[in-house]
């Protein structure tokens, strides 16, 4: 009776359904226009604030900081606004809502895993917002002139890595919300998972400027890769041995955090107990 | 178990399914809540527990029982949603608990108390992503969308944001999304929760025109006693986590209440107590409930001492056996 008791092959099920999932939420994201004009402009105001207080910060320092001139400090940040952009998703408190609403039952019935519909969906949700960067990064080029002169290959490898940095970070965030099948308060894993993010991804400020022990140690950790490596990628002369090692390492982490959501993900949907729901 | 099913293909199989829940406790006040800081206090609460029975392929049967008596949570471990505390099951000849794709694609479960489709969206919307979820063809997508807009005459409704909807059209709406797949199992959760009179009708019209059709089996729970009437001959009652009853429909009300209403319309007014234990007074209308083995000569009885002018003799109403059979159950 089933019409898919053969079905496709799991590459062109999960293409198809990421195309689906996509447009979906796509159409979530501008189902409301001022929702999303609103969230645009709150968008611009991180990127903002970091310019002024750190081209301030290094106007009173004589035009550098930490050694780096005020032409990266505004390139570090140009760019880090098309990362940040770029690479949104869903948040792990969103988990918190499908515990409490439900609407993890649905998902936990669905023949795909809920990381898909994460990836896939916060891609098309996010999508109005990656557009809308992309002027945004001009004008801010436009506005703090930064020191941005990548070659070809930066620019290839940044595009790279920004697809990277998305699919970890958002397997990440899957993590993160799978500890709701332990306590239903994922806001609070959610809240501590993105301040260690804030800090070590050079989100807040660049890995560079670090004291030496904690850029070491960020710099073998996996948040670097979601936001300070694609950055470095554009803003700094990287050989291509080490952009290629910093692909590795950003694929590497993506391979082990995966196979860790699957390893927590049989543990957890074991313990998944639907009270309410 | 019913035997009944032994000889035919059985879509569903539990043997002693027991489901526990560590439940945390604590007493209300401030100090409390900070010594449950400290210390967690859980109480261990066995929902379901060593249930058993069988459901052959093409099955309707009705799931009856009080509240949290563990209907939801049965259906939860069939579903794959919940892992049982120990015994097992076996839906549609796979293992649930290992949610395996295969098999999530064969079922659906539609529980009346929460919505599957997105509440900003139109449902076409939301059909659209199950296509894809469930790897259905497009053309055969197309045809059966259409054919259940079209059966369940929802067709104006499918275009506006689920959130506009009232309870009844989105129960609608939300059943043709869970039916696109076709799903060999269905189980339906308090379908009919809420719904007026004549939407609760063509909804169980629905369920029965599906079932008929394709031949899919169908796992009913419902406070609405008419529900489980229309749709189910079998039904099995659990109460208290446990199993008390599983068997037909008609046979419920033998097995369970030994009794039965006698109503008499007498030409004038008369205390009938004598002749049983009267149930129901209405002017020269009585109700007298009877011993089921009594009932020819208590009417034999009546019809010599009292111009009677109407006598009808019915079970008790099912809702009321119903109600003996979950008091058997949790006392």
């Amino acid at each position: 009776m089933s019409t898919t008791a053969v079905p496709p092959g799991w590459v062109r099920r999960h293409i198809a359904f990421y195309r689906a999932a996509a447009a979906f939420d796509l159409k979530s994201s501008i189902q409301y226009r001022w929702p999303t004009i609103l969230g645009m402009l709150a968008l611009l105001s991180e990127p903002v604030v970091y310019l002024v207080v750190w081209t301030t910060v290094a106007d009173h320092n004589g035009g550098s900081v930490g050694g780096l001139t005020l032409g990266q400090v505004s390139a570090y940040y140009v760019v880090w606004t098309l990362v940040r952009n770029l690479t949104a998703g869903y948040s792990p408190d969103n988990w918190q809502r499908r515990f409490q609403d439900g609407t993890l039952v649905d998902l936990l019935l669905r023949p795909v895993h809920p990381v898909h519909a994460d990836i896939a969906g916060g891609f098309g949700f996010n999508l109005p917002r990656a557009v809308i960067s992309i002027p945004l990064t001009a004008l801010l080029i436009a506005l703090f002139r930064p020191d941005l002169s990548p070659r070809l290959l930066e620019v290839g490898v940044f595009a790279v890595s920004i697809v990277g940095a998305y699919v970890l970070r958002a397997v990440m965030f899957c993590i993160v919300g799978s500890v709701g099948f332990w306590t239903t308060r994922v806001d609070a894993a959610a809240r501590v998972y993105l301040a260690i993010e804030l800090l070590l991804s050079g989100r807040m400020i660049p890995i560079v400027l670090f004291p030496g022990w904690l850029a070491s140690a960020a710099t073998w950790l996996p948040f670097r890769y979601t936001f300070g490596f694609p950055i470095e990628v554009l803003t700094t002369s990287m050989s291509t041995e080490a952009l290629l090692a910093g692909l590795a390492g950003q694929i590497g982490w993506t391979v082990v955090a995966a196979g860790a959501l699957a390893a927590i993900w049989r543990v957890a949907v074991r313990r998944f107990d639907s009270v309410g729901i | 178990m019913s035997g009944s099913v032994a000889a035919v293909s059985v879509a569903v199989r539990a043997s002693e399914l027991t489901r526990e829940f560590q439940v945390p406790e604590r007493e209300p006040g401030v100090a409390n809540a900070l010594r449950s800081l400290v210390r967690r206090r859980t109480r261990t609460v066995r929902a379901v527990e060593g249930v058993t029975f069988d459901i052959a392929a093409g099955e309707v049967v009705g799931f009856l029982g009080p509240n949290g008596a563990g209907k939801t949570t049965t259906i939860k471990m069939l579903a794959g949603l919940l892992h049982p505390t120990s015994g097992s099951a076996t839906v549609l000849g796979q293992v649930p608990s290992r949610r395996e794709h295969t098999y999530l694609r064969r079922i659906a479960l539609v529980m009346g108390n929460r919505r599957m489709l997105a509440w900003d969206l139109p449902a076409l919307d939301s059909y659209e992503l199950r296509r894809a979820v469930y790897s259905i063809p497009s053309g055969h997508f197309t045809t059966t969308r259409d054919e259940l807009i079209e059966r369940f005459e929802i067709g104006t409704l499918v275009t506006k944001p689920v959130r506009n909807l009232s309870l009844g059209e989105r129960m609608k709406v939300e059943l043709v999304g869970a039916l696109l797949h076709e799903p060999e199992l269905l189980f339906l959760d308090e379908p009919t929760l809420g719904l007026d009179v004549s939407t609760q009708l063509r909804l169980r019209h629905f369920v029965a025109d599906y079932n008929r059709r394709t031949g899919a089996t169908v796992l009913l729970t419902s406070h609405y006693m008419a529900d489980v009437q229309a749709l189910a001959e079998r039904v099995l009652v659990i109460a208290g986590g446990a199993l008390v009853y599983d068997g037909r429909l008609d046979q419920l009300t033998e097995g369970v209440d030994s009794t039965r209403i006698l109503n008499v319309t007498l030409a004038e007014a008369a205390d009938l107590a004598g002749y049983g234990e009267v149930v129901g007074v209405e002017g020269t209308k009585v109700a007298l409930r009877v011993d089921r083995r009594a009932t020819a000569a208590t009417t034999a009885r009546l019809m010599d001492a009292f111009d009677v002018l109407d006598l009808t003799v019915v079970d008790p109403p099912i809702e009321e056996v119903v109600a003996a059979l979950f008091d058997r159950g949790t006392g």
